[in-house]
């Protein structure tokens, strides 16, 4: 070997990045120290094997870089693959490849440059988690003490029943701790117990097996299978019935399960959420709901206060939703004016957030203007908003709600007794009153 | 013994999850008995695990299959796995009759030798 060839060799395993060549069978060459430090390959070993077999990535085969560099002649940089690392571990890594060209131009072959990107991935999970927090939206003490716990909760992988009113979000807090959990790759899927008849939920479930029953022309595998290292929400669980929770609890106990018409006991690692808007305790004593499942699926019990419980929340929700409305109708209404978040604060939302959005969607559909107006509001919140005195619907609520206007507004007294629908004098008295401390 | 190799054209599947078809093949006192070639139509976990329990695989010879895919899955079906195999099928179907297919055949830094 020349100086000049061992000096390139010691160059080549220097280089922090993982770095290999292949022919144009896309057999390996050469492969770095870096490359064996991060696929746990030796390069003896992974020298004259196809690439596709020590690297084994989702898209080998398919839209595989190399390949296409090998075959456009074109470099690709940063693309983002997993591989499975020589002790069957998955790994992120980021790729860069070009090709390879001899001293007359010919193509010999390509390389291929990539580093472990699993440590940025995990700063990327921590933004992502602050994200996901940030996509319930509410300042209500209650619902701020919840949301600091959500972390712990998805980290964790207890049974978590979610209690709360119809509408209330109930399912935005269920996909929060999915997507914090270790479980966040895996599948999601929610079922509503409530819209299914006994039979379709229980074959919905559980799955059944060919000739189960007479439409059964193929086996399908329930909801259970298909949730596998992913996590299951079972919406409504108090109207589930009663012989499907002696099923659900073993599913819980055990993760065994059978499918209708098969004598073959299958294994599930889904996370079961379960959620309610019944009380379920009330339920146990009528006989309806098993004592047992409840203690089973209630090991974390989170509850979601209406929305007429947290008054403070309908201006962050309504400017959520107003974001949302304004992309999917291409309408120039911006803004909502302090008379109708007056009016919403008075509404008590027996539908909860749903409501609210309904709301929010039924003004953009009736506003051609840049500012939402009361009138543009649904009658039936119009009514009752008439029909209710003082600036929240229910006073001890009264405190909260200033104290969010003046924050949004920055302190600003005048512009928060504005959109409070008070004169300022009001204000100042009941802040005193409240012991709200405007600086802070 | 029912065996089923997870292929991607003529060699096994770099990875169990993204395999185009399924060779089953039977073994009966160091013979293949049965040839049979089934396609991963939506080529999905639920094909594969579908296919592996209609045919009622005992062992599952594939490339690399990672934790968090379907290992356990395959495992709650009492079927064995022989995973980061590497090769052409006419090579991993010599080395089936042979017996000699453990993990890691095709990579000699598990343990396994290439076939000459």
């Amino acid at each position: 070997m020349s100086d000049f060839e061992k000096m390139s060799n010691i160059i080549f395993n220097s280089i922090s990045d993982g770095v290999f060549a292949v022919n144009q069978r896309r057999i390996i060459t050469s492969f770095n120290r870096s490359a064996e430090r991060i696929t746990g390959f030796k390069a003896s070993n992974a020298i004259g094997k196809h690439c596709f077999d020590i690297f084994r990535t989702e898209i080998c085969h398919k839209s595989c870089p190399l390949k296409d560099t090998l075959e456009d002649h074109e470099p690709i940089e940063d693309a983002h693959v997993t591989i499975i690392t020589c002790d069957g571990c998955e790994l992120l890594i980021s790729v860069t490849t070009t090709v390879l060209r001899d001293d007359d131009g010919d193509i010999i072959g390509a390389v291929e440059f990539f580093r472990d990107i699993s440590e940025i991935e995990m700063v990327r999970k921590r933004c992502d988690q602050a994200k996901v927090l940030s996509d319930i939206i509410s300042v209500n003490t209650r619902m701020q003490k919840m949301i600091e716990l959500l972390p712990n909760i998805a980290e964790s992988e207890c049974n978590v029943l979610i209690e709360g009113p119809s509408g209330s979000g109930k399912e935005v807090i269920a996909q929060a701790i999915h997507n914090l959990s270790p479980r966040k790759y895996g599948p999601y899927i929610r079922i509503n117990c409530a819209a299914l008849p006994v039979t379709l939920l229980e074959s919905e479930l559980f799955g059944y097996s060919k000739g189960a029953f007479t439409d059964a022309k193929r086996d399908k595998p329930g909801q259970f299978c298909l949730a596998n290292r992913g996590t299951l929400l079972l919406d409504e669980i108090g109207t589930m019935d009663v012989s499907i929770q002696v099923k659900l609890l073993r599913v819980l106990s055990s993760g065994e399960f059978q499918p209708l018409g098969s004598t073959k006991t299958l294994r599930t690692d889904a996370r079961i959420l379960t959620s309610t808007n019944t009380d379920l305790q009330a339920a146990i004593k009528k006989g309806r709901f098993r004592e047992d499942l409840y203690f089973r699926i209630n090991v974390v019990n989170i509850q979601i206060p209406p929305l007429k419980e947290r008054p403070e929340d309908i201006p962050l929700l309504v400017e959520h939703f107003m974001k949302l409305f304004k992309e999917k109708f291409h309408k120039p209404s911006e803004r909502i004016s302090p008379a109708a978040i007056a009016a919403l604060r008075k509404c008590s939302f027996p539908g909860n957030v749903r409501e609210l959005e309904n709301a929010i969607e039924h003004a953009f559909v009736m506003c051609n203007n840049a500012e939402i107006q009361v009138e543009h509001l649904p009658p039936r919140i119009m009514e009752e908003c008439a029909n209710t005195k003082g600036f929240v619907r229910d006073k001890k609520n009264e405190k909260d709600v200033i104290k969010e206007s003046l924050v949004r507004n920055m302190g600003n007294r005048t512009r928060a007794a504005d959109e409070l629908g008070m004169h300022r004098a009001t204000l100042y008295r009941k802040i005193k009153i409240y012991g709200i401390d405007i600086h802070s | 013994m029912r065996l089923g190799i997870t292929l991607f054209g003529d060699r096994v599947a770099p990875r169990c999850t993204f395999a185009e078809s399924i060779l089953i093949v039977v073994k009966d006192r160091g013979r293949i008995t049965h040839r049979e070639t089934v396609q991963l139509e939506n080529k999905t976990i639920i094909d594969l695990m579908n296919v592996l329990r209609d045919y009622k695989v005992e062992t599952l010879v594939c490339g690399g299959i990672s934790v968090m895919e379907i290992r356990e899955l395959v495992q709650s079906l009492d079927i064995a796995i022989v995973d980061n195999v590497a090769g052409d099928i006419d090579e991993i179907i010599k080395t089936i009759k042979m017996g000699t297919i453990q993990p890691g055949y095709g990579l000699q830094n598990l343990g396994a030798t290439p076939l000459k």
